[in-house]
């Protein structure tokens, strides 16, 4: 009888990634966000760095991956903006650690799930932006319903070709 | 999990340590200047690059048309000359009127030329990223404007780059003023990226388009910059006093390009001037009493003195005496002559108020002194006398 490994169920392939992929991708996503959204303002509704972590959490399919790329790359987010370096870094760990507990039990690789999924984490990541800016720093933040739901809906679209590009990234 | 650890407490050692700004006195976080460091060199690169095509496309292919340009261009010129002619005259007016007043202002004497290289990336942040740093003379809390209106404020700086943060910002703010009804107020940002004038109470009258300026009381932008124009007014959504009032920003805050920082302020105002000793105020106001006109000739052939020479400004010394002699009905002076009217006739200057320091009356009476009217600013000779009838008007001197 053949033994059962994590990594041997056909229903969830655990993928890895090339150093360059690893460190390129994620540093790609955030010069591309910072960079061409000075040119593009509109932009700036998505969340290329979210799209990042999200990827590499449910591929993976490891919660300590996945809450340890939220974190680096939050904190990078972070050290952009004018605000304490924290609080994206906080957002996309909750964001990283959830979508690899998700990516366990969920086909991450449909593009339908994928789509839902992407809706929801940007949900979830700015909520709990909104949450700990707001209620933890103090700083002044609004909730804006429709705005966070359109942002949610671009994200989405967004995610769709973009992980069917960045699959092939994936070595096996 | 040990990898976590090592990297969450190198991320606090790296965010308490800070590296002191040469320039500027001000400090970033290790973390932040890592990032900004391997992210600006990038940026920078690829936005040369881009202005260099862009730069050969328009200065070598896109040159069309470039000729008939040049003439309306020049036919605009002449017309602005002419208008530049009056423009000119009413800023000197202004001028002379603000140096009566007593007014401080402050003018934008050095500005460096940037460049915009970046964002935050979110709307969360709304700062850009600038090509110029602490080695160009940019430093913390400098204006920075466009020609349509202010952007924001630098808030970082490093070597060869800084943070703007932009007015629109949540956590930005600016001391502001709105120019037709001169209503003060402090700008600032909210999340949506639209700024909203504060604490605006709710029976005062804002119109919709009314521009809106700095005030210059915040210390950081000069006073009299456009910020924008009043968007919309209505209620506070709180249900306060007070009035929600929108303002929609005069630069396009999303698709600033090329931007200006302020380096340098300068104060130009009337200088203190410390009265001579021995001089009151009483004295100096002896010598703003109205014009008086001096006697006919007499017929013995002595000559009365001028009243230039009656009000010639010197220092009048305490018990001198001050002829009685009948004064002349002061005319009314239209106030495009206030600066250019004859320099011996001391009438034209204000008289002191009540409670006016001696040096306060002195300033107001020489308003040349402070420098900024080179019209006026030719010292006022006593006219000679003259054998001319006296009885006629004086001519200006200058």
């Amino acid at each position: 009888m053949a033994t059962l490994t994590y990594t041997s169920r056909e229903q969830i392939e655990v993928h890895r990634f090339s150093a360059l992929a690893t460190i390129g991708i994620p540093l790609l996503a955030i010069f591309f966000q910072a960079y061409v959204s000075s040119r593009v303002s509109f932009l700036k509704l998505f969340d290329l760095p979210l799209l990042v972590t999200i990827f590499f959490a449910v591929s993976r399919r490891n919660q300590l991956a996945g809450m340890l790329t939220g974190c680096s790359i939050g904190l990078v987010q972070d050290a952009l903006t004018h605000l304490p370096i924290g609080i994206y870094g906080i957002s996309k760990t909750i964001a990283g650690y959830a979508a690899s507990s998700i990516g366990v039990k969920v086909d991450v690789d449909n593009p339908g799930s994928r789509f839902l999924m992407m809706f929801c984490f940007t949900l979830l990541h700015d909520g709990i932006y909104f949450i700990v800016s707001r209620h933890l720093l103090g700083i002044p933040a609004d909730w804006r319903m429709l705005h966070e739901l359109g942002s949610a809906l671009a994200n989405a679209i967004v995610a769709v070709p973009l992980f069917a590009l960045m699959d092939r990234a994936k070595q096996r | 999990m040990l990898l976590f650890l090592l990297m969450a407490q190198v991320i606090v050692l790296a965010t308490q340590v800070r590296r002191p700004e040469t320039a500027t006195g001000e400090s970033m976080s290790l973390v932040r200047v890592w990032i900004v460091h391997i992210f600006v060199p990038g940026e920078k690169a690829i936005s040369s690059i881009g202005s260099g095509m862009h730069n050969l496309w328009q200065n070598y292919v896109d040159l069309r048309g470039v000729r008939q340009q040049n003439e309306d261009l020049q036919a605009q010129l002449d017309r602005l000359r002419l208008e530049q002619v009056s423009l000119i005259d009413d800023a000197g007016q202004a001028r002379r009127l603000q140096a009566l007043l007593g007014f401080k202002t402050k003018f934008i004497s050095q500005t460096v030329a940037a460049q915009v290289i970046g964002t935050s990336g979110t709307d969360r942040s709304r700062v850009l990223y600038i090509n110029k740093g602490s080695e160009d003379g940019i430093g913390v809390d400098m204006a920075v404007i466009t020609p349509k209106g202010v952007v924001g404020k630098v808030t970082r700086v490093s070597n060869h780059s800084a943070q703007v943060l932009q007015i629109n910002d949540a956590t930005a703010g600016a001391g502001v003023m709105l120019e037709r009804s001169r209503l003060r107020g402090v700008l600032r940002g909210s999340s949506s990226g639209i700024p909203e004038i504060m604490h605006v109470m709710a029976d005062e009258k804002i119109e919709p388009g009314e521009p809106v300026i700095t005030s210059g009381g915040d210390q950081i932008y000069p006073r009299g910059l456009p910020i924008g124009t009043v968007l919309s007014t209505g209620p506070d959504p709180d249900g306060g006093p007070f009035l929600e009032v929108k303002v929609k920003p005069s630069a396009n805050l999303d698709k600033v390009e090329e931007l200006l920082v302020i380096t340098k302020i300068l104060d130009k105002g009337q200088p203190q001037q410390q009265a001579p000793p021995g001089l009151r105020a009483a004295d100096i106001l002896a010598q703003r009493l109205p014009t008086i006109t001096p006697k006919p000739p007499d017929k013995t052939g002595g000559e009365p003195p001028t009243t230039s020479v009656l009000f010639a400004k010197k220092p009048v010394s305490p018990g001198t005496e001050v002829p009685s002699t009948p004064t002349t009905p002061k005319k009314k002076q239209p106030a495009a002559n206030l600066g250019s009217e004859p320099a011996t006739t001391p009438t034209s200057g204000p008289v002191a108020q009540s409670g006016e320091t001696a040096a306060e009356a002195k300033q107001n009476a020489s308003p040349a002194a402070n420098g900024t009217d080179t019209a006026a600013s030719e010292p006022k000779k006593p006219k000679p006398a003259s054998a001319t009838d006296p009885t006629q008007p004086q001519e200006n001197p200058h």
